[in-house]
């Protein structure tokens, strides 16, 4: 049972109003006096005198009511302007944008890598399934999908970066940056998708098709790659395109570990150092982005698999 | 195959018994600076961490913070879940439908972003962390508890239930308990393999109980300062993790397979 797409894509604007109300909101649950951090962040430490503080709630228009002020934190919101960094002291929207693409890489490239790799481990096991290719990657899979991603990553660090100095154990900027939160955000997908692979390409190999196929004498590597894992390759990339939004969350922890400045780091140390304003955008940015991925897999998921169109 | 639960269960339970009386005789929150990253011995069998503390009575002590507070969290998201999705089919149409709405569009927000929003509000501690959890967490139960009691109620036996004039109280005691109860139990335990994992992966980026409480998830994070010089001291959280994961996961699936019947 699902609601129907039209429903759900009215449904998307309610939500992100109210998350946007629900970020607005969030200085007024932690109790911040935001004519004073404001004032910190546009000028020196010092004390401010009362004028001042008096002068800022004019001006940002503190005074008004909850939904006056609401009302401009949203047209300012989607014109862009999250406001100033309590911290940095520079507008919040390039920070979070910068960080947008930063994460936006590494997820990408994370579910690509998943794709790939699980579509061929899981032709390799169902092709010798019950003999030891299978067994190996069976077993594998089953372990690794159950670790999460905060154990995970640190084993990966010790692994090939302390143990064999293969890549940089943290940071970002060169290539080799790349590598770790890429395979550390890929490896449980991998996990999951060549387990679902393998069923259906064990299902795919029954197909009568599949027999007509060999029975004209087509070699069997010809016949489980191009008839039999063409099919299993629509059923990954459908549930690829459902998991980028998961994998943000899990591209919070990497990325903090590994010192990668996106979206999930930008959002921590927002939050540790109590930048309100950068943790508000952060968070618009994201919960956006986690839903418009979702009703771009939704769409995608509707095209690659005909039987869901109707349901 | 009856003697082997049981000398399973007498074995988890004399591993239980050990590990609770190494508890009550070593504190977990004892320095021994003379002492530190000293590696497993029969004086500390999981070995010290970087304060000399004795590793086994804090993740003694760490189980019952971590597995409790993400049972304690599960089990109310499974009540506030379940409620929601009976209520929506008992009540059909509009209420269902936007039950579905609300579900479907709110699945596609990060989880770890949300928990991050009710950190912000409630600041770093177990209960913000619990809070956390419940919030995200009770979607699949309202979903799962909608379509099975969504299923009992068109079926044609609660239609003759209600025709014959039986009580409201007698159709849900009777008719939809019984029906829905089992794949929700089974729900439970598979969620909470990921609930563990959220609670202690929001407690590794310090968003949990402060220091020097021994949350498994801080722990870990402690640790993994360590890790080129002293990998153990990461590696004993970390498994005790991941187990505990594993073996919610193979409980969930054997509640769930005699359900469904035998699976491959």
């Amino acid at each position: 049972m699902r609601s129907s797409r039209r429903q759900r894509i009215l449904s998307t604007p309610l939500v992100l109003l109210v998350f946007s109300f629900l970020a607005f909101l969030l200085p007024e649950f932690q109790g911040v006096d935001q004519a004073r951090a404001t004032l910190y962040a546009r000028s020196e430490e010092a004390a401010p005198t009362e004028e001042a503080i008096k002068a800022i709630s004019d001006e940002l228009g503190l005074d008004d009511t909850l939904l006056v002020r609401y009302g401009r934190y949203l047209g300012d919101a989607i014109t862009g302007d999250f406001g100033i960094s309590n911290v940095s002291r520079s507008p919040v929207w390039p920070q979070v944008w910068e960080a947008t693409v930063v994460s936006a890489t590494v997820v990408f490239l994370a579910i690509g890598l998943a794709v790939v790799l699980a579509t061929i481990l899981g032709v390799v096991a169902a092709a010798n399934e019950h003999r030891w290719p299978d067994r190996l990657i069976t077993g594998l899979s089953r372990i690794l999908v159950a670790i999460p991603i905060h154990v995970l990553t640190p084993a990966l660090v010790f692994l090939l970066a302390l143990r064999f100095d293969l890549v940089p154990t943290s940071g970002w900027g060169t290539r080799s940056h790349i590598i770790l939160p890429v395979v550390a955000l890929a490896l449980s997908p991998t996990a999951l998708f060549s387990q679902i692979v393998r069923s259906e390409m064990l299902d795919t190999l029954q197909q009568p098709y599949i027999r007509t196929a060999m029975v004209k004498g087509l070699p069997w590597r010809r016949v489980v790659w191009v008839h039999a894992a063409r099919v299993s390759l629509v059923g990954v990339l459908t549930l690829g395109s459902l998991f980028v939004a998961g994998m943000l969350g899990g591209a919070v922890i990497a990325e903090v570990i590994l010192g990668v400045p996106g979206l999930g780091r930008l959002l921590h140390s927002a939050l540790t150092s109590s930048d309100v304003p950068l943790f508000q955008g952060g968070l618009l940015v994201a919960v956006t982005a986690g839903i418009a991925i979702g009703l771009v897999a939704d769409l995608i998921s509707g095209v690659l698999s005909p039987p869901e169109r109707d349901q | 195959m009856r003697t082997r639960t049981w000398a399973k269960v007498a074995a988890g339970i004399a591993v239980l018994a050990v590990a609770v009386w190494w508890r009550v005789t070593h504190d977990p929150n004892e320095q021994d600076l003379l002492n530190r990253f000293s590696s497993p011995s029969l004086a500390a069998p999981f070995g010290t961490d970087g304060f000399g503390r004795d590793m086994l009575s804090r993740i003694v002590d760490g189980a019952v913070i971590t597995i409790g507070a993400a049972s304690t969290a599960l089990a109310v998201t499974a009540v506030i879940g379940t409620t929601l999705g009976l209520f929506a089919a008992w009540r059909g149409g509009r209420t269902g439908s936007a039950l579905l709405v609300v579900t479907d569009s709110l699945v596609a927000v990060p989880e770890v972003v949300v928990a991050l929003i009710a950190v912000s509000i409630f600041g770093t501690n177990l209960g913000a962390l619990m809070i956390a959890v419940i919030v995200v967490g009770w979607l699949p139960f309202a979903r799962l508890s909608f379509e099975l009691a969504s299923r009992v109620l068109g079926s044609d036996y609660a239609m003759a239930a209600q025709m014959t004039g039986t009580s409201s109280v007698r159709i849900v005691r009777f008719t939809l308990l019984p029906n829905v109860l089992r794949p929700l139990i089974s729900l439970t335990f598979l969620r909470f393999p990921g609930r563990l994992l959220l609670l202690s992966g929001l407690s590794f980026l310090g968003l949990g109980p402060q220091p020097p409480t021994p949350e498994w998830g801080a722990m870990l994070a402690d640790g993994v300062e360590e890790l080129e010089r002293h990998p153990f001291v990461p590696l004993v959280p970390g498994l005790a993790i991941v187990l505990t994961g594993f073996a919610a996961a193979h409980l969930g699936r054997r509640l769930e397979a005699p359900a469904t019947g035998p699976t491959n």
